[in-house]
């Protein structure tokens, strides 16, 4: 099995490295898909659906056909439509706004359908249904009678209600492609998180060969899970593309991001969970539900990070559809659910045996990682003195507390990735690899990688990753991208540096395997003064390219990681405001590759989490069937004054290998503000967003503050 | 956004005479902030726009007898910037600033903020034909009515979105509207209206009629203002309640001789708190004088399904913006 060279041999891994691309972003000079502009190029536009259901009786394309901009017209072919946003029709026409105006002119005729867009009315007795399947599908697991004896049985119980709403991706990249046709080839410029998946996608769209596919993504503005198919956006501009026989380019408004490409489900359980007079969890009893739009699906683990004992777990889970865009994976899709329902229900079972919560979960908590991250994050974030023995018991007016919160992930790596490396005999080295980077920082990983595996400086070495005409590599999902791509570009790196010694090693008179690269000079093992700079080495390849391409290879990484957050708030009693003042993320992940663009990854993912906590709210109107905030004006992000303090610690396991950590840091966020919003106030907030109304009726229910 | 034209204004009369041509519809362009969403939006599409910024002149701050003169084309940015008006109306400086983002202070003028439409989500989709828009219901009744108003409203639900009007009106500011007809002043006061006179429009302007200046009057000795405003989220976001407070004390600082006091965020024009106003007038400021004096602010409130938490915190941002104008910590 392939082995990691030595930390110390390392100039870059494991080290803080700036952006290869950061001077090419900031400038400019880094094109998104948006970015991309081909002569005669025509813009695409979709038409959708202002209503929740409805049949399309007749659909009358006519108008648009006739406007002299308009160079395609398309339709969907729908007979039902099923949410607010739903693809009706699409047109290309020469500019934005006359794609606009030619919508305008498409006359659809709609026979109205009964609609239901919340949990709540789909569930209802006597609800329309609104799929042939139905609206729910139950999952469910244990037995209940069984569960609650034991139960009744415990020491301590405790009960929690706990609601977390959609969460929309809201990328800052809106999804979108740049179709060009040359025949029957495809050339496809899209935002995606797969670039090879896209091509095949798109291959089997058109029934065409995958060869005949080009699809290009350089630079993107995130993902989140939302951009791996390419979607009927991208279909679309392919299509309308092909009819026009011109380029188009479509990318979605802010309004078709929040309608149509996406979200994370929502998830509303009641729990219950038993504890022994020890401490020891007992039992867990869960009835849920959960909505991913008109799809249903919207699961969650449980139980989650905590032991509970065989046969002690019930679960009965609604899959709840509604008239509402489909979900789509959601960094670490149904963790955060998970993790805030459990760290909920945890802290007040250790609360209610009179356990403090952080003895509680070392007590509970069977991952010898996390026992040992509990205690480093305890430690830095001063929980001794900053917890609240007696909740709520801090100064008045504006209360402080902390709360801790736990997650996991998986990562790892795809066998499949492949990468070529290419030595010029001026010393240049290109390193190719088809992966995409979706802000986390790939790009660069494979650059310092390159540069460290074949022992030269990163200003040799050129990384191109984005394209399909580079060597395959998988999707960039499931927080796999660096487990897959970092131990191919070792691999091919090594294998192209031993075939660069075998050109060499005669001229120094050695075997090649006697050979070593470090900063940039080829040296005999045995006897240093028998060496070569690189370029006097690369020139002796004499006007040949050395061009090798490799593949993964096993024991460079691994699966499986864990985490756990501590969170200090501060909440105005008097206004309901939630401030989050500080944050210890301790995280392990393997190897960090990059412990500036981990660090990096932690600070967004904590962003990210506080923003689903407290002010994220895809708000649907009964009345209407609409989502009637699709803007980030009243869909509220996290800005920089919700942003805290946040301590980053990496707690490195290189001998592991690499593993990958978009997701994981993102799962513990909600749960420890949650917690510490109680420790804060001594009122539970078990629902999100956890905005000022929200606190206030819960400061107010419990006789205020 | 649908095609429309554009016209430079030259001079105040061509935009009035302009604008006030109902051959083809037009509406005043000034940073555009707020106008520009309209029209992506597509449910304000104005077949001309007029652009008010090659006025010149518009854009003055200038201090004289009668006070401060603000030209309707000042950025927000330079009067939450100005050192003057930072000094003698700390609360104006403080309501500019609290605008948005620095990109929009940087665009936004002071006209633009007074006149600015209605942030209700329904009123900004183009799928909603409400009363606003000249339609039959109001979707905010039996929908979702989170961030609209609960005192004033009928038949339309709106709060007033601008965080200069509750100040400026605290303040006892003027309007200076120009008509084709010529120019008037008008009070804060009386500059906005109610649904209930006209759901269609938010003040007195008739189409066609500009906002040139507000003038705000001179602080008196013993003045003293603040304006603080509540945000759900603490990044750029508009209130979900502010207050305006100006206060008049007496030598020693602490008796209020006089108190005017304005809410935003909570009703469709800014809501003066009269009642608040008369119980803290002759009063010792001090934390329970004021306590018992906001209690009485939004007593006819009628909140919605979903606001009623706003009547409360309207009542804390009030009482907080009074201690802080008064300088009395707590
Ligand atoms: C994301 C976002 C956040 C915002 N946050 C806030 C906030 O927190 N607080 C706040 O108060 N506002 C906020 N605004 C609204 C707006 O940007 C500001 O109020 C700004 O001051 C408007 O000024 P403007 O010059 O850009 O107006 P414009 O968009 O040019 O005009 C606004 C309206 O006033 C009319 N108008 C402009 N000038 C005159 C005049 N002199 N006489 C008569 N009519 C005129 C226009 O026809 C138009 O209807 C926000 C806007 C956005 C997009
Ligand atoms: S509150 Fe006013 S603007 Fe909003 S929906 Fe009702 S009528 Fe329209």
């Amino acid at each position: 099995m392939a082995q990691w060279k030595p930390l110390e041999k390392m100039r870059y891994v494991a080290h803080d490295v700036p952006r290869t691309d950061g001077p090419a972003k900031v400038t400019g000079a880094a094109k998104y898909t948006a970015d991309i502009v081909l002569p005669g190029m025509l813009y695409g536009m979709i038409l959708r659906s202002p209503h929740a259901h409805a049949y399309v009786k007749n659909i009358d394309l006519s108008g648009a056909e006739k406007h002299p901009a308009v160079k395609a017209v398309l339709d969907m072919n729908k007979y039902t439509v099923r949410y607010y946003g739903d693809e009706v029709a699409a047109v290309a026409a020469t500019s934005p706004e006359l794609a606009e105006e030619a919508l305008d002119l498409i006359k659809v005729q709609y026979e109205l359908l009964p609609f239901v867009v919340t949990e709540e009315a789909a569930m209802a007795p006597g609800a329309p249904r609104i799929a042939e399947e139905g609206n729910v599908s139950w999952e469910r697991a244990g037995d209940k009678a069984k569960v609650e004896q034991i139960l009744a049985g415990s020491s301590h119980v405790v009960e929690a209600d706990i609601r977390c709403q959609v969460q929309v991706h809201a990328c800052l990249e809106s999804h979108g492609a740049v179709a060009q046709w040359e025949g029957d080839k495809l050339k496809i410029w899209i935002s995606t998180q797969g670039v090879h998946g896209c091509r095949e996608d798109f291959a089997t769209y058109f029934e065409i060969d995958q060869d005949k596919v080009e699809v290009i993504c350089d630079y993107m503005g995130g993902g989140f899970g939302s951009k791996f198919p390419v979607g009927v956006e991208g279909q679309v501009a392919a299509r309308l593309a092909k009819i026009a026989g011109l380029p188009v380019k479509l990318m979605l408004s802010r309004k078709e991001e929040c309608l149509a490409v996406g979200n994370r489900p929502s998830a509303n359980m009641k729990l219950k969970m038993g504890g022994d007079s020890q401490g020891k969890i007992t039992a867990l009893w869960q009835e849920s539900n959960g909505t991913g739009g008109i799809s249903g699906n919207a699961g969650f683990p449980m139980p989650y990070i905590f032991a509970v004992p065989e046969g002690a777990y019930y679960k009965k889970h609604a899959h709840v559809r509604i008239n509402a865009g489909t979900e789509r994976p959601f960094r670490a899709p149904g963790h955060p659910m998970s993790a805030f329902g459990t760290d909920i229900i945890v802290d007040m079972l250790a609360e209610k045996a009179g356990i403090d919560p952080l003895r509680f979960r070392l007590l509970n908590d069977p991952d010898q990682s996390r026992q040992k991250q509990y205690k480093i994050g305890a430690e830095r974030i001063g929980w001794e003195t900053r917890w609240n023995k007696v909740p709520g018991s801090g100064s008045t007016g504006k209360k402080r507390g902390v709360g801790i919160g736990a997650g996991r992930w998986g990562g790892g790596g795809a066998r499949s990735t492949k990468v070529q490396v290419e030595i010029f005999p001026e010393g240049k080295v290109v390193v190719s690899t088809g992966t995409q980077d979706l802000g986390t920082g790939i790009r660069t990983l494979v650059h310092q990688v390159a540069a460290d595996i074949l022992g030269i400086p990163m200003s040799y070495v050129t990384p191109q990753i984005g394209r399909t005409i580079y060597p395959f590599s998988t999707g960039s999902g499931g927080s796999i991208t660096t487990g897959s791509v970092t131990p191919a570009v070792n691999n091919a790196c090594n294998t192209a540096l031993t075939r660069l010694f075998e050109k060499v090693a005669p001229a120094l008179g050695v075997d090649a395997g006697d050979l070593a690269c470090e900063d940039g000079v080829i040296y005999a093992i045995a006897d240093r003064s028998k060496s070569l700079k690189w370029k006097e080495a690369t020139a002796l390849l004499q006007g040949e390219v050395l061009n090798i391409t490799d593949g993964w290879v096993e024991g460079l990484s691994s699966s499986g990681v864990a985490g756990c957050q501590f969170a200090e708030v501060e909440v105005d009693t008097e206004t309901g405001r939630i401030k989050p003042l500080k944050y210890v993320a301790v995280q392990d992940f393997g190897l960090a590759v990059n412990t500036l663009t981990s660090r990096s990854q932690i600070n967004g993912a904590i962003v990210m989490g506080i923003s689903w906590c407290l002010s994220e709210d895809r708000t649907m109107d009964p009345k209407t069937g609409t989502m009637v905030n699709p803007n980030l004006e009243s869909y509220k992000l996290s800005g920089p004054m919700e942003i805290p303090e946040i301590e980053v610690i990496i707690d490195h396991m290189p001998e592991r290998g690499v593993i990958g950590l978009g997701e994981p840091p993102q799962v513990p966020v909600a749960g420890a503000l949650a917690n510490a919003v109680y420790n804060a106030t001594g009122v539970r907030i078990t629902r999100m967003p956890m905005t000022a109304d929200v606190v206030l009726q819960a400061l107010a229910k419990k006789g205020g503050a | 956004m649908k095609a429309f034209s554009y016209y430079n204004a030259t001079d105040l009369k061509d935009a009035v005479m302009v604008l006030g041509n109902m051959e083809v519809q037009s509406l005043p362009l000034a940073g555009g902030t707020d106008i520009l969403g309209e029209m992506k939006n597509r449910y304000v599409s104005p077949g001309r726009l007029v652009n008010l910024k090659s006025i010149p002149g518009l854009d003055k701050i200038s201090f004289g007898r009668e006070g401060l003169k603000l030209g309707a084309l000042v950025r927000l940015h330079d009067i939450a910037m100005d050192k003057r008006i930072q000094k003698d109306y700390p609360g104006l400086a403080q309501a500019a600033d609290s605008v948005g983002s620095p990109q929009l202070r940087n665009v936004g003028t002071l006209g633009g903020n007074l006149c600015q439409r209605p942030r209700c989500w329904y009123y900004r989709g183009e799928e909603y034909p409400c009363i606003r828009k000249s339609g039959g219901i109001c979707y905010a009744v039996s929908g979702r009515n989170k961030y609209h108003c609960v005192i004033g409203g009928g038949p339309c639900f709106i709060v007033h979105p601008s965080d200069t009007a509750p100040m400026l009106m605290a303040l006892g500011a003027k309007v200076t509207i120009q008509g084709v007809k010529g120019s008037r002043d008008v009070v804060m006061d009386e500059f906005f209206i109610l649904p209930e006179e006209d759901s269609t429009r938010e003040n007195i302007l008739l189409p066609g009629e500009l906002i040139t200046a507000v003038t705000v009057p001179a602080p008196a000795k013993g003045s003293r203002n603040c304006y603080l405003k509540f945000k759900e989220r603490g990044s750029r976001d508009f209130a979900l309640a502010s207050a305006g407070a100006s206060l008049l004390v007496d030598e020693a600082g602490t008796t209020c001789l006089k108190a005017s006091l304005v809410l935003g965020g909570v009703a469709p024009a800014p809501h003066r708190a009269k009642e608040a106003e008369a119980l803290l007038t002759g009063k010792k400021i001090d934390l329970q004088a004021v306590e018992q004096a906001v209690k009485a602010a939004l007593a006819d409130a009628a909140p919605m399904t979903e606001n009623e938490y706003k009547v409360g915190l309207a009542r804390t941002i009030l009482k907080r913006a009074i201690l802080r104008a008064a300088g009395v910590e707590v």
